[in-house]
C-alpha cells in the first residue's frame, strides 16, 4: 500500500501489480493537476477554504476536490486532468455530482459565514495547455 | 425578500386570481416550483432559466423556490412562464416590486426571453379590469386585451421589452383594440335556384333563431342554404361579441382581438362527444360552446354517433353545458342555433320512385330513426328540401339576394328585441314558460287550430311551446301584433312527418 492509496484507491487493492502501478500514476497525476488548479485560482484572488474535502452526509459520503472563495461567491470545483477537454467534461458523471452536492450541503451548514453567500458548482480542466481552464457553473444540483 | 405577482388559472371561462410567490434562499443552487403544477408549468423553469440567460442574467447560485398560490388549485398551461420570471426578475432586484403589484401576468417565455401568445388573455384583461389592475400580457394579444376596456395594458414582445419599460429606458406603447382583419364575404342567397320553401324556413329560423332540420336528395342545396345563414344572421351585439370572444379566448381559437361575426361551426360527423360538447383533460369548450350565439351546422345528422347527438338534447334546452369529469367541473354557454342536414334514407330517394332502392320506404324509417324523437321533439323546423327541377336550374336566377332577406330579419330582430328587452331572452326561441305565453298568445282561431291539430298529431308540450315561438316569429316577419291563426298553421307546417305517413294522419 502506498501513502497514496486513499478511499478511491482501495479498488485497486486486488489488482495485479501492472494495473496497481497504473492507478497510483492516475493518483499522482490527479493531485498534480488539483495542485495546478489550486495555484491558479489563488493567482486569481481566490481563497482556498478546503482541499480534498470529504464530508458524511445523511445519504453518504460527499467529496469534493477544492473549495474556494472570493466575495459572496463560493466554489465547489472539480478537477478533471484530461487531455481532450470535452471529455474532461463528461468526466463529471451524475454519481460524481450528487458526491460533491453532499459534500457542498454539508459545508455550508456548517459554516456560518457562507449562509448569504452565492454557491456555484465549478469544473476545471487540466489539459495539455499551460494554464487550467476553468467553466464556472458548469452543473446545478438536481432535486432529490 | 418573497416576491409577489399576480396571475390568473382558469376554470371553463371562470378566472381564479393565483399569486406567483418567489423567493431566494441561501442553500444549494436549486429552482423548485412548487403548488399544483403539470407538466407544462414545471417545464417552464427550463424556458425561464433560457430566457433569463437570453437576456444576459443568470439564476442566482442560491436556492430558489417558486409557490403557485393557492396551493390546492390545479395550475395548467403555460401562462405562468411569465409571471414566474418577473417574480425571479424582482427576487433579484431587477425590476421593482411596487411596479408589479399593480399589474395582472401572463405569457410564455420563449428559450430567447420573447413572449409567445397564450389562451385566455379576454378573460384574464377582463379580471384584471374588475380587481383594478393593469394587465402584462403577450404583444401579438394586446388587441385581443385591449378590449376589455382596461387603460393599463402592457404587451411587449419580449421580456427585454418589459424590463426596459419598468426601468424607463423605452415605454412601451398601450396597444388599440383590434379589429377582426377579415370581414369574409357571405355567400348569397341568389346563387340558389328554386328551393324557395327551403329559402322561407331559413328566413325564419335566421329570424327567431330557431333550429332547423333540411331533409332532402342529395345534391339538392341543403349544404349550400345552410352555408348562407350567416350572411342572413344580424351581426354579434357588443356584449354577445364579449361573451363569444371569451369562449374562442379560452379555447386559444381567437385570431383578431374579437369575434364579430356570429360564429358558424360546422364539425364533421366523426366528431366524438367531448369535441362536440366540450371535454378532454383541460375541459375545453367544445363544438356547441364554439358556436355560442352563432349556428351548429350538423351535415348528415344520421352519421353522428348516437351518443354524442343524445347529448346535444340538454344544451339545445338550457343553453348551458356542464362539464363534470374527475378533477374539473365547469360550465360553458351553449346557446347555439342547430341547423342540420340529412338524406331521407340511405340511398337518398325515397321520394323519387325512380331511383328510390328497392327497400323504400321502410329503410327511410331505419335511417330516420337512428336520431331519437327527443331530438328531432327539439327541431322547430322541419323542411323538406326536394330535388332542384332542370327547369330553374337553366333559367336565370329572379330570387331575392341575401341583403333583401337580412334586412327582413333584421327587422324582426329589433321587434324581438324591443319585446324581451329587461328580459332573460335575447329572440323568440329563448321565450320560455311565462313569458312565452305572454308574448305569443294566438287569437282565437288561432288557438283553436292550435289545440285541434295538437291533439290529431299528438304534439308534445314542448312541441307545443315550439309551435307558438315559431308562429311568433313568422307574425314578427310580418310586423304583426297579435299571432293569427295563418301563422299557426304555417308553423304547423313545419313539424315533422314521419316517412310514408301524411301530416295529419285520420
Amino acid at each position: 500500500m502506498s501513502r497514496f492509496d486513499s478511499f478511491r484507491g482501495q479498488r485497486g487493492r486486488f489488482l495485479p501489480p501492472s494495473q496497481k502501478q497504473k492507478r497510483v500514476q492516475a493518483e499522482l497525476r490527479g493531485r498534480l493537476a488539483e495542485s495546478l488548479c489550486a495555484a491558479r485560482l489563488l493567482l486569481t484572488g481566490w481563497r482556498i477554504l478546503a482541499r480534498r474535502l470529504k464530508a458524511k452526509a445523511g445519504s453518504g459520503l460527499g467529496e469534493v476536490d477544492i473549495v474556494a472563495r472570493r466575495g459572496a461567491v463560493i466554489a465547489f470545483i472539480e478537477v478533471k486532468a484530461r487531455l481532450d477537454p470535452t471529455a474532461a467534461l463528461d468526466a463529471v458523471t451524475a454519481m460524481q455530482r450528487a458526491r460533491i452536492a453532499r459534500a457542498a450541503d454539508v459545508f455550508i451548514q456548517r459554516r456560518a459565514e457562507c449562509a448569504d453567500c452565492e454557491i456555484r458548482f465549478d469544473v476545471m480542466i487540466v489539459s495539455r495547455s499551460f494554464l487550467p481552464k476553468r467553466i464556472a457553473d458548469a452543473w446545478r444540483p438536481e432535486l432529490p | 425578500m418573497v416576491a409577489h405577482v399576480n396571475t390568473v388559472a382558469f376554470s371553463g371561462i371562470d378566472v381564479l386570481p393565483i399569486e406567483v410567490q418567489v423567493a431566494i434562499a441561501s442553500g444549494l443552487p436549486t429552482f423548485t416550483i412548487v403548488g399544483l403544477a403539470d407538466k407544462a408549468v414545471g417545464e417552464s423553469r427550463e424556458r425561464v432559466r433560457a430566457a433569463l440567460n437570453a437576456i444576459g442574467l443568470s439564476l442566482p447560485g442560491k436556492r430558489i423556490t417558486v409557490n403557485l398560490a393557492p396551493a390546492d388549485v390545479q395550475k395548467e398551461g403555460t401562462h405562468f412562464d411569465l409571471p414566474i420570471a418577473l417574480g425571479l426578475l424582482v427576487a433579484m432586484g431587477v425590476v421593482a416590486m411596487d411596479e408589479i403589484g399593480q399589474y395582472l401576468t401572463l405569457g410564455e417565455l420563449g428559450l430567447d426571453g420573447s413572449i409567445a401568445s397564450v389562451a385566455g388573455v379576454l378573460p384574464a384583461a377582463i379580471a384584471a379590469n374588475a380587481s383594478d389592475r393593469g394587465l402584462i400580457c403577450p404583444g401579438p394579444q394586446g388587441g385581443e386585451a385591449a378590449w376589455a376596456g382596461g387603460a393599463d395594458v402592457l404587451a411587449p414582445r419580449s421580456l427585454l421589452e418589459l424590463i426596459n419599460h419598468f426601468k424607463g429606458a423605452a415605454i412601451l406603447v398601450p396597444p388599440q383594440p383590434a379589429e377582426p382583419k377579415s370581414t369574409s364575404a357571405f355567400l348569397d342567397l341568389k346563387d340558389i335556384k328554386g328551393q324557395e320553401t327551403a329559402k322561407r324556413a331559413l328566413e325564419i329560423a335566421a329570424a327567431g333563431g330557431h333550429n332547423m332540420l333540411m331533409l332532402g336528395p342529395p345534391g339538392s342545396g341543403k349544404s349550400m342554404l345552410a352555408a348562407r345563414l350567416p350572411g342572413l344572421l344580424p351581426p354579434l351585439s357588443a356584449a354577445e361579441a364579449l361573451e363569444v370572444s371569451m369562449i374562442h379566448s379560452i379555447a386559444g381559437q381567437l385570431a383578431d382581438g374579437i369575434v364579430r361575426q356570429r360564429p358558424f361551426r360546422d364539425p364533421h360527423h366523426s366528431a366524438s362527444t367531448p369535441a362536440l360538447v366540450g371535454g378532454g383533460l383541460r375541459a375545453k369548450p367544445g363544438e356547441i360552446s364554439l358556436a355560442h350565439r352563432g349556428v351548429l351546422f350538423l351535415d348528415e345528422l344520421p352519421e353522428f354517433s348516437r351518443g354524442s347527438l343524445e347529448a346535444l338534447r340538454q344544451p339545445l334546452e338550457t343553453g348551458r353545458v356542464a362539464i363534470a369529469r374527475a378533477n374539473v367541473h365547469v360550465s360553458y354557454p351553449a346557446r347555439f342555433q342547430l341547423i342540420a342536414a340529412m338524406n331521407p334514407c340511405r340511398c337518398g330517394h325515397l321520394s323519387d320512385p325512380q331511383l328510390a332502392c328497392n327497400k323504400a320506404p321502410r329503410c327511410a324509417a331505419e335511417y330516420q330513426n337512428r336520431i331519437s324523437g327527443p331530438l328531432f321533439d327539439r327541431i322547430d323546423l322541419h323542411v323538406d328540401v326536394p330535388a332542384v327541377d332542370p327547369l330553374d336550374l337553366a333559367t336565370p336566377s329572379a330570387a331575392e339576394d341575401s341583403s333583401v332577406v337580412a334586412a327582413r330579419v333584421a327587422a324582426a330582430r329589433a321587434i324581438q328585441a324591443a319585446r324581451y328587452a329587461g328580459h332573460n331572452a335575447v329572440c323568440n326561441a329563448e321565450a320560455d314558460g311565462e313569458l312565452l305565453e305572454k308574448v305569443a298568445t294566438p287569437d282565437t282561431e288561432g288557438r283553436a287550430l292550435l289545440v285541434q291539430a295538437a291533439e290529431k298529431m299528438k304534439l308534445s308540450a314542448r312541441g307545443y311551446h315550439r309551435i307558438l315561438r315559431v308562429a311568433r316569429t313568422i307574425s314578427d316577419l310580418e310586423n304583426a301584433a297579435t299571432v293569427g291563426h295563418i301563422h299557426i298553421a304555417e308553423a304547423l307546417s313545419y313539424r315533422r312527418v314521419m316517412p310514408g305517413r301524411t301530416l295529419v294522419a285520420d
